[in-house]
């Protein structure tokens, strides 16, 4: 099965500032995230820097005014074309800005146009973004609480979740239940058990039969990590 | 039937992965230990235990299912399916796990050991209000909860009413169900 190369991507201030995101109205924790970890981590503008976050990268290009960050996996091909984008986006924004602290309406309209058309030449499902959300910006702030002294002002935003993982993917083709197959699919360790519960309309009690019959099988295992909180 | 129900029984034994009871004991009375001297009180202590048990509940939900395949049709078949969670967890049978019909839809169903729940044994609690059942009554308040719709559950009330810890002769959890059609 060909997994879906989803990315979670913000153009934020300098001053930390959302200007644009994908998944729109979702960047704006991601941005925050982003935001602490270049405070930490003192880079000359206009250098790409790829930073590890769990099996995710993180590709920064950081402007005088405009920073763009991009966190997916499965794209490391793409990283030429990545940061062409980004100097592109980050170029352009900070010859408008004026301020960093204050960003109009047209100018983060502009930078969104800039930031799908990117997506779209990457190949990236913009559909698919938001489902991942949650799990994506919870690594991000693993990595953060590691890295800065400040990952504290955050706890709010983030819980623990467990996500199941299915170690044997084959199970999925074989599967004819469709209801188990799409159970099955989501298994990947990047949805919680809410979310998968929710989305496939089990009860907590089904899920967890379910589960635990592949968990049992040794097909499964329970991750732990950080969910961002709805 | 019986040969297998045994061979069974000495496979779990043998190979089943088991809570070490008295590590058990070691991490609630370090917990109290810890709570206490950094100025909870006696209630928060309490509070707090049974919340780390709601925490583990889904856990040991999950985990319970992959040694027994238990699916719960109706109300009279809980009283097995806590002792099958107490036997999962504790590798023992309590004294008497009953359920009572208080009206067409509530009942209340008593978890007792004469000798003290395991996690509750040999241990003399600081407080009369610090029950050491608390992991457990915060577990199966948790599997309540996860049960609920099933069980068409309106509410649900889980209490350790008797503890060994704090002088009582025995240990009793109980656990009031109300339903919220005739599912009794």
């Amino acid at each position: 099965m060909r997994e879906k190369r989803t990315a979670i991507v913000a153009v934020l201030s300098t001053a930390g500032v959302p200007i644009a995101s994908a998944p729109e109205k979702k960047g704006d924790v991601f941005a925050m995230l982003v935001y602490s970890l270049i405070s930490v981590t003192p880079t000359k503008p206009y250098v790409p820097i790829t930073l590890d976050v769990e099996d995710k990268k993180l590709y920064l290009f950081v402007g005088n005014k405009v920073i763009f960050a991009m966190l997916s996996s499965k794209v490391d091909d793409l990283r030429e074309k990545i940061f062409e984008i980004a100097e592109e986006i980050v170029y352009a924004l900070d010859k408008i800005i004026v301020d960093e602290g204050i960003i109009d309406q047209e100018l983060q309209e502009k930078a969104r146009a800039k930031l799908l058309e990117g997506l779209k030449i990457l190949g990236i499902d913009v559909a698919g973004l938001k489902y991942l959300y949650r799990k994506v910006v919870g690594d991000m702030y693993k990595i953060v609480t590691e890295l800065t002294a400040n990952g504290e002002k955050f706890h709010s935003y983030f819980r623990i979740a467990y996500f199941p993982h299915l170690l044997d993917r084959s199970l999925v083709d074989k599967e004819e239940n469709l209801r188990i197959k799409r159970l099955l699919e989501l298994c990947d360790g990047n949805y919680s058990l809410e979310y998968i519960g929710k989305a496939l309309g089990f009860t907590r009690a089904q899920l967890y039969r379910h589960i635990a019959y592949y968990i049992k099988q040794k097909k499964m295992v329970l991750e732990m990590g950080f969910e961002l909180i709805a | 039937m019986v040969i297998n129900l045994a061979v069974k029984k000495l496979k779990w034994i043998l190979k089943a992965e088991k809570i070490n009871a008295v590590m058990l004991r070691v991490i609630e009375m370090a917990l109290v230990e810890n709570l206490i001297n950094n100025g909870s009180s006696p209630e928060q202590v309490l509070k707090e235990g049974i919340s780390l048990g709601k925490s583990m509940g889904d856990l040991v939900f999950i985990a319970l299912h992959t040694r027994f395949d238990i699916v719960l049709r109706e109300a009279l078949e809980l009283p097995r399916f806590l002792e099958n969670l107490y036997v999962f967890l504790f590798g023992e049978r309590p004294s008497k796990v009953e359920l009572q019909e208080l009206s067409g839809e509530e009942v209340v169903i008593r978890i007792e050991d004469r000798d003290g729940f395991p996690t509750c044994r040999g241990i003399v609690s600081p407080h009369q209000k610090i029950k050491f059942g608390f992991y457990l009554v915060g577990i199966i308040d948790r599997i309540f909860e996860i049960l609920k719709d099933e069980l068409g559950l309106s509410e649900w009330i889980v209490k350790e009413d008797k503890c060994t810890s704090v002088g009582d002769e025995s240990c009793l959890i109980s656990i009031n169900l109300k339903f919220k059609r005739e599912e009794v």
